[in-house]
């Protein structure tokens, strides 16, 4: 039987209650839910030992799946021509061409404009997620949605 | 506007695609990483135990010495085979040996004390043999539970234990019951101690945590300080050579002790640090302003860097190894 530490159930308890919402958004980041699932798993295991250092654990997770994410985005060299499709019925047409204008962005754009978007942070929390100064995630936002705004209007 | 409209759809297209994915149950796999997963199977070699129940605060702690005479343990590559223990749960932080080889000052949890959802309580068992001891610690269940949340604010306050041996460590290894390997044993004489510190920070101030991901890595002194912008001062210290520097950037190079100390900028600029090689010692003085702030700019904006650095160097300067 294995015994679990206090340390590691206190992580387990972490990991059951927001798994599920740090999957979503790694999959938002990175347009793979298999990619999103091994991130999340990573940033876990990668948390458990400096538990006790981190004072903002899903913040800090969140930042590990960030930069995973950008990570990912190395990794893969050759540059998506299109928004990578996600499972379930087709999109609404508004809802897709929102998609897939958001992944005409640049990768730091879209990242910025997710975590700002989607999971409601603060430009400060952005920062810290990205590993940024605060003026650099207020840039990335501004232009972001100002160049999602071009594309969106390019393309009606 | 414009704007709102794109934020608002923005908002829509992401919580739509999100909500699309099934995240179904998944174990988080220990076994993937490091020496926690598994526990080893040691053979029962346990010739003498005692087994305190300690409830409520930690034993209390006398005073210091520092004399440097007394070997204080193997190398921890050695391989020994440690006496059993069937309850230890927790791996320990640090271990400090008296000069007499007789005491072991343990530091284990990253709560205080007590009985409640935010604090920890501890039992530990010693065991000794000719070549090894093992001091094994396993928390104790709490017996108040609540289902609200519960934001605890102090969670990297470990406590500390007096442990007695029936005779000095002496060349045995030691060992905590969860490691397979023995644990690093720290004397009196090289543990650094300062001597200068901020403004409303006393040495009883300062706690001892495990290593960090910055810094010599082996364990930790640190204090909130009262003084200035909001912060914490860590004091690391870790065998020479053990130091990583941190992902940030060098923003000046100085002399502390006569040896050439480097200061980095980093944490989002939330954190500055000075490091340098003493007493085949690898010791930093770090600066960490406190996160949980959020209503204030997280940056060492001037002319609190200023400050910040001076403080660092007095406390570098003023560090001791004893």
């Amino acid at each position: 039987m294995e015994v679990v530490t206090g340390v590691e159930a206190q992580v387990e308890e972490l990991y059951r209650k927001h798994r599920p919402g740090l999957v979503r958004l790694a999959f938002l980041l990175t347009g793979s839910a298999h990619v999103a699932e091994e991130l999340v798993q990573e940033a876990f295991l990668s948390l458990q030992p400096r538990f006790g250092q981190v004072r903002e654990p899903v913040a800090y997770i969140r930042q590990i799946v960030a930069n995973g994410a950008r990570q990912h985005h190395r990794r893969v060299a050759v540059e998506r021509r299109h928004a990578p499709r996600p499972p379930g019925p087709a999109l609404a047409p508004e809802i897709d061409e929102t998609w897939e204008a958001l992944w005409r962005l640049p990768e730091r754009h879209r990242a910025a404009l997710v975590l700002r978007f989607y999971e409601d942070l603060t430009v400060r929390e952005v920062a810290a997620a990205l590993g940024c100064r605060l003026g650099t995630a207020k840039s990335l936002i501004h232009r972001g949605t100002k160049a999602l705004k071009e594309v969106l209007r390019d393309d009606a | 506007m414009m704007t709102l409209d794109v934020e608002d759809r923005l908002r829509r297209t992401l919580h739509d695609v999100a909500s699309r994915l099934e995240v179904g149950d998944d174990e988080l796999n220990h076994a993937r990483r490091g020496p926690v997963a598994s526990r080893p199977r040691w053979l029962p070699l346990a010739i003498a135990a005692v087994v305190v129940l300690v409830v409520g605060a930690a034993a209390a702690l006398t005073g210091s010495d520092d004399d440097a005479s007394v070997v204080a343990g193997p190398d921890p590559a050695v391989t020994t085979t440690p006496p059993a223990s069937s309850m230890a749960d927790t791996s320990w932080t640090l271990a400090i040996l008296s000069s007499d080889g007789m005491t072991l000052e343990i530091t284990v949890g990253i709560r205080p004390a007590g009985e409640g959802p935010c604090e920890q309580q501890f039992r530990y068992e010693v065991t000794e043999t000719e070549h090894a001891v093992t001091v094994a610690f396993a928390e104790v269940e709490q017996t108040t539970t609540t289902t609200e949340p519960v934001a605890c604010d102090d969670v990297l306050r470990p406590q500390s234990f007096e442990i007695e041996l029936d005779s000095p460590l002496g060349d045995r290894a030691l060992y905590d019951g969860v490691q397979p390997q023995p644990r690093q044993v720290w004397r009196l004489a090289e543990v650094v101690a300062p001597t200068v510190l901020p403004d409303g920070v006393t040495a009883d101030d300062l706690r001892r945590s495990p290593g960090t991901d910055f810094g010599p890595a082996h364990w930790s002194q640190h204090a909130d300080v009262p003084s200035g912008p909001g912060w914490d001062l860590w004091i690391d210290q870790g065998r020479a050579g053990s130091f990583t520097p941190p992902s940030g950037d060098v923003i000046a190079t100085t002399e502390i002790h006569g040896n050439e100390a480097t200061i980095y900028e980093y944490f989002n600029h939330t954190g500055h640090m000075v490091h340098w090689t003493e007493g085949g010692l690898d010791i930093t003085v770090r600066a960490e302003l406190h996160t949980a702030n959020m209503s204030e700019p997280q940056t060492f904006a001037n002319p609190d860097v200023a400050f910040i650095d001076d403080v660092l160097l007095r406390v570098a300067d003023g560090i001791a190894i004893q």
